[in-house]
């Protein structure tokens, strides 16, 4: 069912309208429908099915504004515009008819449907689609025309007896999504007149304190219209404000939620995009993924093309937390990073953070991957799918007890195998890869006050490299949360949260050393977090968090009777991160936001354990070893306590103009053993203990937001720098046997990085997108004095991931509601590398002697990409809608390097570079779903 | 820092996977990776480098409980594109060992310093250093490093096995060698395999007339057939026992020999060298290896630049290579004939075709040739000009003089 929405369409001043004027003149009135007895006592829903079956008739209105009624029919058969007005005027809901015969049903106000004459100074869009939605603008002085947006009519806050002593009056409420009553998150209710706003917390309450009068309000949220509101305060009360999705007009797709906040908001480095947002961009082998649309952000990096991890702001990938929904994930990353392990289809929106991070998270030093998975639509059943070159996908959904409880389940798998039959290389011949995920996502409302919600989540790989090594690696994990609205604006969310990543590898390669091995990692939560809006000008969370790790670093054992390995267990570790956090946000003037954050960590690393005890001051190695400890189950080994700090601030230096702040000080007691370039799934988390010390970081960002031509063009400008302690690094050249003391594999260092982030955003128009261009740098010392230990003779060197210039472009052009061309442009410094610089010979034997680390760099990374996509046809009833995109990624087909390699050949040594997209990729993706274009 | 595209040779655009096998120690250590499926392509590409680690003092010598004279080569390293060796003369070497015996070597050749014959015998248990002083004055020395008891070598043999290739015939038959070693001593040993390969081959034709200018008859027509060629195997095979059950190895595969060459064609051995050495050394040894595997690929351990055992007594940043080799030595030989008539040979074999014998008219025409050309004559008597390498088979650079130790069957 269509949903109208007056505000939307007059709103903006983008007007569709000029098929209008022409279908006016060239049809004329149409013949009045005449309805008989067989249309009487229906349901308004049933009514609307048959009329517009039988008739040349639309309907449009708000179904929240039409109360549940039968439609009666007095004196069949009687004018279809005439029973209208008879069953809805007690209702206040007018009746307007335009000459095409749609019919538009709006509460208190009737539309007018023809054009002032002066119509077409604003006309500039025309559209030929049919079901678009017609109408005109109304010029009644009952609608206040603002900058953006008309108001439909003044509401009431109180009464005025209530009012009568005080001279300010608090409000409360929450920003609903009309089309499935869930609150909004995030949501701005911005006072215009006074400046001032709040923001929704998690669940979706906002507070306001205001003086009495009449005030314009406006409330905007990603992916929902914008609305202004008209609102009368005479005392302190409750107001919901209802929101509707964006879902007729393509041309108007919000890219990210920054642009809510992007001035007012005290977030900074702060990204939030929606799925639905970024359907359109090209991806490589036309898979959509989210995931892969972060790294053309600003500050998002990545070692190689194709590789797994993410680097944020010259942090390793190690110091991101990555939550879908509540649910920890290890690993996320399939076929060793060529794809993400998040089904596109049963993601709504992904947020991550990478200044300041609220009080709320911790344990990661860079930056928080909060995913949001798709709720299950509340009206009626529906499924998606698609099928890309790698995978097919089936997503359904609906409610499963009506208004109570809905589900959301997905489904990905891939069928790549049969790519690997095209290659000639007899070892790839061999070799099998599988992988898949899936997700189900339950949600209960028990009542107006309490929702449940239950996920859960599972991915996995398969690898088997030509009968030599089978390789597998899943993530699973389940979450249950507990939503509890207090009377007033005080709610909490209670949840608990289990997430758990292993890998397991077959070798046998060799009989001699024929082995398996396994590792596991559990993660179990439980989080507590109130929040509290609507106390003055603040906006308080608070709550307690609570984290177990368990980590098995598995058996080493013989595969076979022939293998001559030693079954060597690695041992166990377990810790605990507990942490009590607060946070406030204070609206201290109308033009200053300052947020203030503490949280509280204490981190035990736990028994049953034996470890080491070394030498003061001495290499932890073997030699150095003084005394063996032994501890029991539970006993606490080590701990570690530690206060973040978060604080942010943002004046507004004018309304569309600010300036903003925000300091991080962070603690994290988990990390990566790698070392390698990039990450592999065999790389193993590791935990904090009593011969590797916590790392911390400190971040300070300084950066201005503005809304150049309000609010079609962001602009923000952020700077930042950021310094950890005691980062975890592989030793040069560390045997990589396998260990169950890491201790002995890692020195402690630094790492330093700083950069600049530019970013012009047009969130939304016909042609909509960014362009972001970053400087940045990480540098990396390990040096440590007192052992003598070092990395590269204890110079500082790049990071792995360290590209300085970095610029992306992403670009969306509507053509119509049914095709869009889009295309990306993304260019970086290439990654830095160690290259051999000499040679030279021992016994005869040719020897490459490297330069120190990362003193060289690869090639400059370049890449074209455009897709474009063909929507279905755009009837309302439909049985199923399609659309299709063609994708061509690495459009020039530059050979960019993906490594740089040497090899020994005829006597000389031979560089080589190695491109994984060398060429062009074409692809073709279908997606399917139920319903019409709109559902 | 600019690079530029030197050349652009050839780019494999076909579908290609790339499997990388992380054979970085001998435990094959998890990390495999497949970067797969996807169009990917390779292309030559030489990155502009700086001369920053060139002409960089080289030490590469050893002593060992084997008999003397033992060597001490010292060169400077080259660049990359053009690898050369190049000798460092005029220094002053001198080898000494912990109970104060010092013995000075001599520059028998450039750069080439040797003990003397009834000199200095490295001793089991004993503890060696190098002193170098450059004729500038600048000093360098390693530290005391005692040669280890040499874990003996119980058996070396071979087996026929196929080794797998992208294009036909795909199974390439060939001889691997295993060894089997006796048990170390302590919880783990630590080994490097230099092979020495030695094998017998013939040229596919008797030689009938030689021509200088004149034509003459060739005595004995099997003279120029048979040669032995012997080569040192590359690269070394560096193992640790860390994660096996007992300090041993057993059936350890080190060796493959394919039948394309002509190195299986009649016999074949190998001397196998088994250094028994310290763990700083494996280290040195098992870093060359890993980043010799595959140093630049995301996978790979990161390659640094490994520093050797000799160091500047005056400045312990300066960066010298290589290494001084104290270790235990064991030795063992094996021979191999030829497959047996079911295997499959796959080395070229030359056969006499239109040209060879229209060249035999040609080399009369002209100035005489710088070398004698040798003729052969076919089975109907027809002389022909063959290529010279499938009629002398010195022309590989081998010798036709067979080895004093050499044993036949």
């Amino acid at each position: 069912m269509t949903i109208f929405h007056p505000n939307r369409f007059l709103g903006k001043g983008k007007f569709l309208f000029l098929f209008l004027i022409l279908t006016v003149q060239l049809y004329g009135q149409k013949e009045e429908i005449m309805l008989g007895n067989e249309y009487n006592n229906l349901s308004w829903d049933s009514f609307v099915e048959k009329v517009e079956n039988n008739f040349d008739v639309r309907f449009f209105y708000n179904p929240d504004s039409i109360p549940e009624i039968n439609i009666l029919i007095k004196n069949p058969p009687a004018k279809l515009r005439r029973i209208l007005s008879e069953n809805f005027k007690t209702y206040n809901i007018k009746i307007s008819l335009d000459q095409n015969g749609n019919f538009f049903l709006t509460k208190g106000q009737a539309l007018i449907t023809h054009l002032p004459k002066d119509f077409f100074e604003y006309t500039f869009a025309k559209t030929d689609e049919t079901d678009t939605l017609k109408i005109s603008p109304k010029t009644d002085d009952n609608f206040l025309k603002t900058n953006s947006g008309y108001i439909a009519r003044t509401q009431v806050v109180g009464n005025k007896k209530e009012g009568m002593l005080s001279s300010h009056a608090k409000i409360t409420g929450r920003v609903i999504s009309l089309k499935d009553s869930l609150p909004i998150i995030g949501a701005t209710v911005y006072v215009e007149d006074l400046e001032i706003g709040a923001a929704t917390n998690d669940k979706g309450f906002y507070a306001l304190t205001l003086p009495k009068g009449k005030f314009t309000m406006n409330v905007r949220s990603i992916g929902f219209e914008e609305a202004k509101f008209k609102v009368q305060v005479l005392s302190g009360g409750h107001l919901d404000f209802y929101l509707s999705s964006m879902v007729f007009l393509i041309d108007e797709v919000e890219i990210s939620a920054q642009s809510h906040h992007n001035v007012r908001g005290v977030q900074m480095g702060f990204e939030k995009l929606a799925i639905k947002d970024i359907k359109e961009i090209p991806v490589v082998l036309g898979e959509k993924d989210i995931i892969k649309v972060a790294l053309l952000l600003p500050g998002v990096q990545q070692v190689g093309e194709g590789s797994a991890g993410f680097n944020v702001r010259g942090s390793p990938a190690d110091q991101n937390l990555f939550y879908m929904g509540k649910i920890p994930v290890y690993n996320t990353s399939h076929l060793f990073g060529f794809f993400s392990a998040f089904n596109p289809d049963a993601i709504s929106d992904f947020t991550l953070y990478k200044s300041n991070i609220p009080a709320k998270y911790g344990g990661r030093l860079s930056s928080i991957f909060d995913i949001t998975p798709k709720q299950g639509k509340k009206e009626k059943f529906s499924a998606r799918g698609g099928i890309s070159p790698i995978t097919a996908r089936l997503l359904v959904e609906g409610p499963a007890i009506k208004d109570k409880l809905n589900y959301m389940v997905g489904f990905r798998s891939t069928y790549s195998d049969w790519a690997l039959k095209f290659v000639k290389d007899p070892d790839v011949k061999n070799s099998k890869a599988n992988f898949g995920d899936a997700i189900i996502n339950l949600s209960y409302q028990i009542d107006n006050k309490n929702q449940l919600k239950l996920l859960t989540y599972y991915s996995y790989d398969k690898i088997s490299l030509a009968k030599k090594v089978d390789n597998g690696y899943n993530n699973a994990g389940a979450s249950l949360s507990w939503n509890h609205a207090f009377t007033g604006s005080h709610s909490f969310n209670l949840n608990f949260a289990y997430g758990q990543y292993n890998f397991n590898e077959d070798n046998y390669e060799y009989d001699l050393a024929a082995y398996k091995m396994n590792y596991e990692l559990q993660h179990y939560e439980v989080d507590l977090d109130f929040s509290l809006t609507g106390f003055g000008k603040h906006q308080i969370s608070y709550g307690l968090n609570s984290v177990l790790y368990k980590i098995d670093n598995g058996n080493q054992l013989p595969l076979n009777e022939y293998s001559q390995i030693t079954a060597l267990d690695l041992g166990e570790q377990k810790g605990t991160e507990l942490a009590a956090y607060l946070g406030d946000e204070w609206k201290v003037f109308p033009k200053l936001t300052v947020y203030g954050g503490v949280r509280y960590n204490y981190y035990a690393y736990l028994g049953p354990n034996s470890v080491f005890e070394y030498g003061e001051n001495l290499p932890k190695n073997p030699d150095n070893i003084i005394d063996t400890l032994e501890f029991s189950n539970n006993q606490i080994i080590q701990d570690y306590n530690g206060l973040d700090l978060r604080l942010a601030a943002t004046y507004l230096i004018n309304p569309d103009l600010s300036v903003k702040f925000s300091y991080n000080n962070l603690h994290q007691y988990i990390f990566m053993l790698s070392n390698t370039v990039a990450l592999s799934p065999t790389d193993k988390w590791q935990l904090v203990n009593n011969n590797i010390k916590p790392m911390t970081g400190n971040q300070f960002s300084l950066g201005f937001y503005s809304n150049l031509i309000n609010p079609a063009l962001e602009v923000s400008v952020e700077a930042y720098f950021k310094k950890v302690q005691n980062l975890v690094e592989y030793k040069d050249g560390a045997n990589l046997v396998v260990n169950e003391h890491p201790e002995m594999d890692v020195l402690q260092g630094k790492l330093d990085s700083y950069g600049m982030e530019l970013m012009v955003k047009k969130p939304f128009g016909k042609l909509n997108g960014w362009v972001n261009y970053t400087y940045s740098s990480a540098t990396v010392l390990v040096d440590n004095k007192i052992t003598g230990e070092q990395n590269n003779f204890g110079r500082s060197y790049p990071a792995n991931y360290d590209k300085p210039h970095s610029l992306n472009l992403v670009a969306i052009y509507k053509i119509s509601k049914r095709v869009s061309f889009s295309g990306n442009v993304v260019y970086s410094t290439g990654r830095p590398i160690t290259y051999p610089t000499a040679i030279y010979y021992q016994d005869g034997q040719k020897i490459l002697n490297y330069s120190l680390r990362n003193e060289y760099r690869i090639p400059d990374y370049f890449r074209i990409d455009l897709a474009l996509k063909l929507e279905g046809s755009l009837k309302r009833k439909k049985f199923l809608h399609g659309s299709w995109i063609f994708s061509v990624y690495n459009l020039t087909g530059r050979k960019n390097a993906y490594s740089v390699y040497f090899k020994s050949e005829d006597g000389s040594v031979k560089g080589y570079k190695l491109s994984i997209f060398g060429v062009p990729i074409l692809s073709v993706t279908y997606d399917f779903k139920l319903g019409n274009y709109a559902d | 820092m600019a690079i530029s595209n030197l050349q652009t040779a050839y780019c494999k655009q076909n579908i290609k996977s790339m499997l990388i096998d992380y054979t970085d120690k001998f435990l094959k250590i998890p990390l495999i990776l497949i970067i797969l499926l996807l169009v990917s392509c390779e292309e030559r590409f030489m990155p502009e480098l700086n001369g920053n680690y060139q002409n960089v003092l080289v030490v590469d010598g050893k002593i060992t409980n084997g008999t003397p004279p033992y060597t001490v080569k010292l060169s400077v390293s080259s660049n990359v594109e053009g690898p050369q060796y190049i000798a460092l003369s005029g220094y002053e070497v001198k080898i000494m060992d912990n109970l104060g015996n010092t013995e000075s070597l001599m520059e028998t050749e450039d750069g080439t310093y040797m003990t003397s014959e009834n000199g200095m015998q490295g001793v089991i248990g004993r503890k060696y250093k190098i002193t170098l002083k450059s004729p500038e004055g600048k000093t360098y020395e390693s530290g005391f490093e005692e040669i280890k008891n040499p874990v003996g070598i119980e058996s070396v043999y071979a087996e026929l096995e196929y080794q797998q290739i992208e294009e036909p015939p795909y199974d390439i038959p060939g001889y691997q060698f295993y060894i089997d070693t006796e048990l170390g001593q302590g919880d783990s040993i630590w080994i490097l395999w230099s092979l020495d390969e030695t094998y017998q081959y013939e040229s596919d034709y008797l030689t009938t007339y030689y021509y200088d200018g004149i034509l003459h008859e060739f005595p004995n027509t099997d003279s120029l057939k048979t040669c032995w060629k012997s080569e040192k195997v590359y690269p070394f095979f560096v193992e640790s026992t860390l994660g096996l059950t007992e300090p041993r190895f057993v059936q350890y595969p080190f060796h493959f020999v394919s039948t394309e060459t002509r190195k299986l064609s009649i016999r074949y051995t190998i001397m196998v060298n088994q250094y028994t050495i310290n763990k700083e050394t494996f280290t040195y040894w098992n870093g060359v290896k890993t980043q010799n595997a595959g140093a630049g690929e995301l996978y790979y351990t990161q390659p640094y630049q490994l520093k050797g055992n000799v160091y500047n007594t005056e400045d312990q940043d300066e960066l010298v290579l290589g290494y001084f080799m104290v270790a235990g030595l064991a030795q063992k030989r094996i021979y191999k004939n030829r497959p047996d008539e079911s295997v499959e040979m796959l080395y070229p074999i030359c056969v006499l075709s239109q040209p060879d014998y229209e060249d035999f008219g040609w080399m009369f025409i002209g100035e005489p040739p710088p070398n004698p050309q040798y003729v052969t004559t076919d089975g109907f008597g027809r002389n022909a000009l063959p290529n010279q390498q499938c009629i002398d088979c010195r022309r590989k650079g081998e010798k036709l003089a067979k080895p004093d130790w050499w044993e036949d069957e």
